[in-house]
């Protein structure tokens, strides 16, 4: 069974996602986070992310472009209650 | 690139041949003609010279307005000659900027990663394939497209190699990350 505490960058993945309802690509979600996620890794995340059901990704069957079709991402609702567990957490840790 | 042809030196004699018909008709023959007026009018009279002088002058005008007529008709042709061989030259130089500037109206490329996807399609498990290296491929192949429709060549061609360098280290780190913990594994028994 996967690690279900999430990581910083997937806590910030958590919560780039929950600002965008609409979801996100992956290209834009390494571009927001201002340097944290590579390009090379961050599907790695995604993907783990999603084994632990915090974000659902829909691949269209046609692409936006001529090549490969891109996934979207949106984050799920285990993933909007595990970011508000990790910022209650976070909370408490700092008022203590 | 060929040398536009110069014919000013051409127009300069019929140039200066026309001032000169211009200035002898002005001054110098207005000269002889009072010298020919005053021999005619002592061997014909006054009227006599001036009924001689009179058809001197349009004779003379006519000759010397067919001589202006044959100087302006080999000056317009020179001009001609020059019109087309500046259209000439116009042409080759027009020729010239369409094949320097002018590209393929389509243009059939590859696009980044078709084999590396197609290698790793079959090295990497199905899974793995669709989920980590797909999408990275399908980002290059987006920021490809978008840069080489933006004209921005030399940033399509660094997108191409930025694709290998990313892709091929984490495949390989991938792979020998697998292979350790499936040793760990069957060392441990798990």
């Amino acid at each position: 069974m996967p690690n279900s505490f999430p990581s910083d960058k997937e806590l910030l993945i958590l919560g780039l996602l929950r600002d965008e309802p609409a979801g996100m690509y992956g290209l834009e979600l390494v571009a927001a986070s201002n340097g944290t996620l590579k390009r090379g890794t961050v599907y790695v995340t995604l993907t783990r992310m999603e084994d632990k059901g915090f974000i659902k990704s829909r691949v269209p069957k046609k692409g936006d472009h001529a090549g490969l079709p891109r996934p979207h991402y949106t984050i799920a609702a285990p993933g909007l209650r595990c970011l508000d567990a990790a910022q209650m957490m976070s909370m408490r840790m700092v008022r203590a | 690139m060929k040398r536009r042809p110069d014919y000013s030196r051409d127009l300069e004699p019929l140039a200066a041949e026309l001032e000169a018909v211009r200035i002898r008709s002005e001054r110098t023959l207005k000269q002889e003609a009072e010298r020919l007026f005053e021999r005619l009018k002592a061997e014909r009279g006054e009227l006599g010279a001036r009924a001689e002088m009179q058809r001197l002058a349009e004779l003379t005008a006519a000759e010397s307005a067919k001589r202006i007529d044959e100087l302006k008709t080999a000056q317009r042709e020179v001009e001609l000659e020059l019109k087309a061989g500046m259209t000439v030259y116009g042409r080759k130089r027009y020729l010239y900027h369409v094949f320097l500037t002018t590209k393929p109206s389509t243009t059939i490329v590859r696009l980044p990663g078709e084999r590396l996807g197609h290698a790793l399609s079959i090295l990497l498990t199905r899974r793995a394939y669709q989920k980590t290296v797909a999408p990275v491929i399908a980002d290059a192949q987006y920021e490809y497209l978008g840069a080489v429709s933006a004209g921005r060549d030399l940033h399509a061609r660094w997108i191409r190699v930025r694709l290998y360098l990313i892709v091929w280290p984490g495949w390989v780190y991938g792979f020998f990350a697998s292979l350790i913990r499936r040793i760990i594994g069957a060392g441990t028994g798990g």
